[in-house]
């Protein structure tokens, strides 16, 4: 077998969820979310500083950085509770895609300088690595970064970057070799998001975030600005996506975890024809499906962490898998848990909508069900491949 | 040694015996679908037994090998996949459940040793005409008469009835209270004079359903279960375990790699129709799908105290409709030869050249009567019910 397919969490593991749910629900109900998004910030300053204090803009990041050394399961069950409160703070840009990425490719004094602030909750992140042209490719890039001296001149445009107007850094994907689509010949800059020749143009995100697009013009950067390897940052792209990937499946259990939950309290409170809507047996049954959708995918997207923390060889199959699964099943159980509440989930102030908007917009990033599951086709004909030759 | 390695050991050993014991013939047969013989049954029935695997979940002082809930999941697994058949395990599983929580000392000695070697067989007589998901309103009478219940009724879908020797009855005592109450199980010696068996065929042509008339059928008391009216409350012991098994996730993975077989074996078009965008598509589906249901199965078998609860009911119903899937795409896989019918073959196979591709003989009628796995056992909406009450509770 490729896959353990018995899901384990460890007794720390569970500490780690209940914790989460426990502040959360405390500090982070719907209507303090809308709260923080009528505000028009990226986040909240203070809820920021109760996500370091308790230690979870450390949580994946190595212990020799200050870090937890967490895994991707944790990150996962870590998200997990983001998603079901719809915690719209940059986690995923800041710690996941940013500070994993230092961690992973950085020098040791890029480290020094980027992630105690990071994980003190003073330093932000942005992960610019996608272009228009390219969509969900990120290698395909058309982003130059020119030799100049002893450094680099980049010029280019990056697209729907979470997070960038608050980061204080921007990780830039730019060629520095090979034609627009290779592979290999990609580099990555660390960029001060305030360089000269740095543009934003900043918007809102469906799901209530913050992003913008992003154009850098003959922005002058040194050697000590380039995170890993000249030319080699394929491989620190992928990391970044996978484990972005797993944070949004986790993100995605949490969804739809809520939605089941304001469904079946909206259907026991909501009367109509004399009685609640919870006694009709149409409806009872399709919160049945709605259920057994919820735990399909809790357990492909529990599997996926669990492979990628193990470093199984079936991992990557198991990621676009869930990925794959939740763009579909995940998006039509969010959509019947709108159908079953009627009027009410079709506005801005009840919770279920945004519940929809959030699978919507994971299901736009890395790869939609489409990408994910010809991804997977792929890694599975590369599977068979190797067994018919064994 | 780590428990890992150890079920790996153990899956060997598994797979030794089902490479020395199971015949490739009969296990083509398994897998393709076609109707064995209770010979056939009663011959692997025997294998298993001589090895001590005949009855996998009896703890170890009655017979059983003792194993662990993983054990019991990767024996299944490997079966499944080797194409070993699948035994009638309405003795096995239910009736033993049943003595082993509420039998008399006398009627274990009777009954269990017989099971476990395959001497009876056992059918059960559940569902009534008009009794069917809404099985508590059962009416089948049976009132004392002396030192013997007499039965007058009838039981439906009663599947091996005309193998079995054994039937396991539920029946109404009483009329009094709500209808939970006043059924009573009672152990049915099938040579009992009074019984009428009318065999039922199915939509695939052949015969594994009957209908059971009972005229005045004198059954000792010395054969009753539990207390007189007691019988709803012992049924609850096992129904969760029955979906487990029901549920199938074992047999979808053997039916997949079967599936994916002929997919690449068939042409359309010059080209296999594993390479058919669409097929294949349905295929990555159907797998990831299969995934997340073995993961819930591991969760239960990992969880004891999920076994009867909404997981279980949630593996029956997807289970079930993952496998219908299955069986249906194989239907179409055999193109027009889905249409030819042969109802003859089913049991014995081809001795002549066969019609169109030799798997296109099974797939249809196997579809066909498969159409029962989303209504026995407690059907689809029955799951969706039993879901939704503990959703809302």
């Amino acid at each position: 077998m490729t896959t353990t397919l018995h899901i384990e969490l460890s007794l720390e593991q569970s500490m780690l969820q209940d914790a989460a749910a426990r502040y959360l629900e405390r500090s982070y109900s719907f209507q303090e979310r809308q709260r923080i998004l009528a505000s028009g910030t990226e986040l909240d300053t203070d809820k920021w500083r109760d996500y370091a204090d308790m230690g979870w803009l450390g949580l994946p990041l190595p212990e020799g950085e200050g870090g937890t050394g967490g895994d991707a399961l944790d990150l996962f069950l870590l998200s997990q509770a983001f998603g079901k409160a719809l915690v719209v703070e940059p986690f995923l840009a800041t710690v996941v895609l940013g500070g994993m990425t230092v961690a992973t490719a950085g020098t040791a004094a890029q480290r020094a300088r980027i992630l105690p602030g990071l994980i003190a909750g003073q330093t932000l992140l942005a992960f610019a690595c996608a272009e228009p042209q390219g969509g969900y490719d990120l290698f395909d890039v058309e982003t130059q970064a020119q030799r100049d001296g002893d450094g680099f001149v980049v010029s280019g445009f990056k697209s729907v970057v979470l997070g960038a107007a608050s980061a204080h850094f921007l990780i830039v994907s730019a060629r520095t070799a090979g034609s627009r689509q290779d592979r290999q010949g990609v580099s990555l800059f660390l960029v001060d998001r305030s360089a000269p020749g740095v543009t934003l143009r900043p918007y809102g995100t469906i799901d209530g975030r913050r992003a913008a697009e992003v154009k850098l013009d003959g922005v002058r950067l040194g050697m000590d600005d380039v995170l890993g390897e000249l030319h080699g940052a394929a491989g620190h792209i992928e990391r970044a996506r996978t484990l972005g990937t797993v944070a949004l499946l986790g993100e995605a259990v949490g969804c739809l975890e809520g939605a089941l939950a304001c469904t079946i309290e909206y259907l026991k409170n909501r009367q109509q024809f004399g009685q609640p809507l919870s006694r009709f047996q149409a409806l009872r049954h399709r919160v049945a499906d709605l259920y057994v959708a919820k735990e399909e995918t809790r357990a492909l997207c529990l599997l996926a962490a669990q492979g990628c923390a193990r470093s199984e060889p079936g991992a990557a199959r198991a990621v676009a898998a869930a990925k794959a699964w939740v763009g579909r099943t995940g998006r039509r159980a969010a959509e019947e848990a709108v159908q079953l509440h009627g009027a009410v989930a079709i506005t801005d102030e009840y919770v279920v909508g945004h519940y929809l908007k959030r699978v919507i917009a994971i299901d736009r990033m890395f790869g939609d069900t489409g990408e994910a599951l010809d991804h997977y086709l792929g890694l599975r004909d590369a599977h068979w491949g190797t067994l018919r030759q064994a | 040694m780590s428990l890992a390695q150890n079920l790996e050991d153990f899956r060997l050993e598994v797979r030794e015996f089902l490479a020395a014991k199971l015949s490739p013939e009969l296990a083509e047969r398994v897998q393709a679908g076609y109707y064995l013989s209770k010979s056939e049954l009663d011959g692997w029935h025997r294998s298993l037994h001589e090895r001590g695997w005949g009855a996998t979940n009896w703890p170890k002082e009655h017979g059983g090998p003792g194993w662990t809930p993983m054990q019991k999941y990767i024996f299944e697994d490997e079966c499944s996949r080797a194409g070993a058949p699948t035994l009638v395990m309405m003795g096995l599983n239910q009736v033993v459940a049943l003595l082993m929580a509420a039998g008399t000392e006398e009627q274990k000695r009777r009954h269990l040793p017989r099971i476990l070697d395959g001497s009876d067989l056992w059918c059960q007589g559940l569902s009534e005409p008009n009794s069917g998901s809404d099985l508590a309103s059962l009416k089948c009478p049976a009132y004392l008469d002396g030192d013997a219940y007499v039965v007058d009724g009838s039981k439906i879908w009663t599947t091996a009835a005309h193998w079995a020797n054994w039937c396991f009855l539920l029946v109404r005592t009483s009329n009094d209270g709500p209808k939970q109450e006043g059924i009573t199980i009672l152990l049915l010696d099938m040579k009992t004079p009074g019984i009428t068996i009318r065999p039922i065929i199915g939509l695939d042509g052949m015969h594994s359903l009957n209908q059971l008339f009972l005229d005045k059928v004198r059954i000792p008391v010395s054969c009753r279960v539990g207390d007189e009216g007691m019988g709803w409350g012992l049924m609850k012991l096992f129904l969760g375990h029955e979906r487990v098994s029901a549920a199938g996730i074992w047999k979808c993975k053997a039916q997949f790699a079967r599936l994916t077989m002929i997919a690449r074996n068939t042409r359309r078009h010059g080209r296999p129709l594993a390479e058919n965008p669409r097929f294949r598509e349905r295929l990555a589906w159907l797998e990831i799908h299969m995934r997340a249901l073995e993961v819930i199965l591991l969760s239960i078998i990992n969880d004891p105290s999920k076994a009867k609860g909404i997981e279980a009911s949630m593996l029956k119903l997807r289970g079930t409709e993952l496998q219908q899937e299955m069986l249906a795409m194989m239907s179409e896989a055999a193109g027009q030869y889905a249409v030819p019918f042969h109802p003859e073959i089913l049991r014995t196979g081809w001795t002549e050249e066969p019609v169109g591709p030799e798997f296109a003989t099974t797939a249809t009628p196997f579809y066909l009567f498969w159409r029962k796995s989303t209504i026995s056992g407690g059907s689809s909406e029955i799951m969706r019910n039993v879901i939704a009450q503990t959703l809302f509770q």
